[in-house]
């Protein structure tokens, strides 16, 4: 994965600019996304976990 | 107001919505990589186990090594990844608190779309499972169908890769015959060929499963990536109600039966009221419900049209197309403080109007786009109506011009203050005028 990239495409995002509503939204999404990313690092450690005990 | 100031303020927005798209897409690709990685880790590990051969055994190793460094490596640029999400939504949590700072009635708003946000989410996968449910329940009660089904799956461009590994296996089979070599090695061509049906057996079993994403179960039953083609198809071929009668060929024929089975599975995803009746002979019919006594065709069309695009509207509250009321008065409340004169006023008012005129054309331009997608029952999104979200954005763009304006007219007037050298105190005179 490419840091710089993620940070880039948030850094140019100006949240100042988003009405209340739309802070609310973006929070909801972004929560979501971490959520699944999470989800899919915990799989990952489950599989190792799995591969390392055979 | 000018159309191009509305979306000069809203696109931030919508490169936001666009971002997080991209980085969805994202996610999910890192996801089939890390199956994937997943599945060749599995598979060289029970080679690894099975190999008697010391010197082949100790080579497996080795890669086995590789491939775990390789998926740790994988782990840990998505631990990477959600730091910097993480950091991000620190950002915005920020942001939220100063604006409750600033306003703590806009707390309940920014909550209620936080909700609103995740419940949209929640509904979408309950659909999404309930539709899956419904075409697997189609599926399982017409065995034909599901034959149909399986040998289109085995025709998708997933299961056309493993194909052409077996076809590859296949030919070193021949060679490897041709050299009068044993049975274990033509292991791998056997393997590999139940893999295959192995992963098609899966792709039907798994179809009912809660955690399938919209998306997975797109890719699983490959029509619905290119529904809007079948639909166009279907309604050439008028394949609306039932599909010709039996046609021997047919199941030989794989875009016909992508046809037949898109069709069902459109019915079942779109229409409520249509059920699928038999399918036998590679004959489907469909029957509708039937329109209620003394009521023509033509007028039960038009009342099951008006429901979906009641649905839609309740659904995505468009109904609502401009919610400025509420709006306008926690924007405007930052520069409540600046002494407006009445050439402001007017200003405000003209603007104002200007908007009204703007948003009925928008308005008018959205519902007929309504109209029109529940007319072809497509499908609506809420991004589809992006740009109708604007009328937050421009009363923002009308108090920016207001507070531009209420500058130009301090200047001017302090301008012509120091020119005149003042005689009475006109802040209190103001102040008055205020009350």
């Amino acid at each position: 994965m490419n840091e710089s990239k993620n940070e880039e495409i948030l850094e140019e995002i100006d949240f100042d600019e988003f009405t209340p509503e739309q802070v609310g939204e973006a929070e909801a999404e972004l929560t979501d996304l971490i959520n699944q990313t999470q989800d899919l690092i915990d799989e990952c450690d489950e599989f190792l976990g799995g591969i390392e005990n055979e | 107001m000018s159309k191009n100031m509305v979306e000069k303020y809203s696109g931030t927005y919508l490169r936001w919505k666009d971002d997080i798209k991209k980085m969805q897409a994202e996610l999910k690709s890192e996801t089939k990589a890390v199956k994937k990685a997943e599945k060749e880790i599995e598979n060289l590990n029970k080679k690894y186990r099975a190999e008697k051969d010391q010197t082949k055994k100790d080579a497996y190793k080795l890669k086995l090594d590789d491939l775990i460094s390789d998926y740790k490596e994988k782990k840990a640029d998505l631990e990477l990844k959600n730091e910097v999400l993480e950091k991000k939504l620190g950002r915005l949590e920020q942001k939220e608190q100063d604006i409750i700072e600033n306003d703590p009635d806009v707390k309940s708003y920014i909550e209620y779309a936080k909700a609103k946000t995740y419940d949209e989410k929640v509904e979408k996968d309950k659909i999404a499972v309930s539709r899956n449910n419904r075409v697997l329940s189609t599926l399982n009660n017409n065995p034909e169908l599901k034959k149909i089904a399986i040998e289109y799956l085995e025709k998708s461009d997933e299961v056309d890769t493993l194909k052409a590994e077996i076809a590859k296996l296949k030919a070193n089979k021949k060679q490897k015959t041709a050299d009068a070599k044993t049975d274990e090695d033509l292991k791998p061509a056997e393997d590999k060929k139940k893999e295959l049906e192995d992963k098609i057996k899966d792709y039907i079993d798994n179809l009912n499963k809660t955690s399938l994403r919209p998306i997975r179960f797109a890719e699983v039953m490959g029509v619905i990536n290119n529904i809007s083609m079948v639909r166009d198809e279907a309604g050439k071929l008028n394949l609306d109600a039932s599909v010709e009668q039996e046609n021997t060929k047919l199941h030989k024929n794989i875009e016909r039966n992508r046809t037949l089975l898109a069709n069902v599975v459109e019915k079942s995803y779109n229409d409520d009221n249509v059920v699928l009746e038999g399918f036998s002979n590679y004959t489907i019919t469909f029957s509708k419900q039937a329109p209620a006594k003394g009521q023509t065709e033509e007028q039960y069309r038009e009342k099951r049209e008006a429901e979906i695009r009641s649905d839609l509207e309740a659904k995505y509250e468009l109904n609502k197309p401009v919610q400025y009321e509420k709006w306008y008065s926690k924007l405007i409340h930052p520069i409540k403080a600046w002494k407006e004169s009445k050439d402001i006023k007017e200003k405000r008012n003209a603007l104002e109007e200007e908007f009204e005129k703007e948003a009925e054309k928008i308005h008018d331009e959205f519902e007929e786009k309504l109209a029109n997608a529940a007319k072809s029952r497509r499908t609506v999104t809420r991004s589809d109506f992006n740009e109708y979200s604007f009328g937050k954005d421009s009363k923002k763009v009308i108090d920016e011009i207001i507070k531009k304006e209420i500058e130009a007219e301090g200047k001017a007037y302090d301008e012509q203050q120091k020119a005149k050298k003042p005689e009475n105190k006109p802040e209190e005179k103001d102040e008055e005028e205020e009350r």
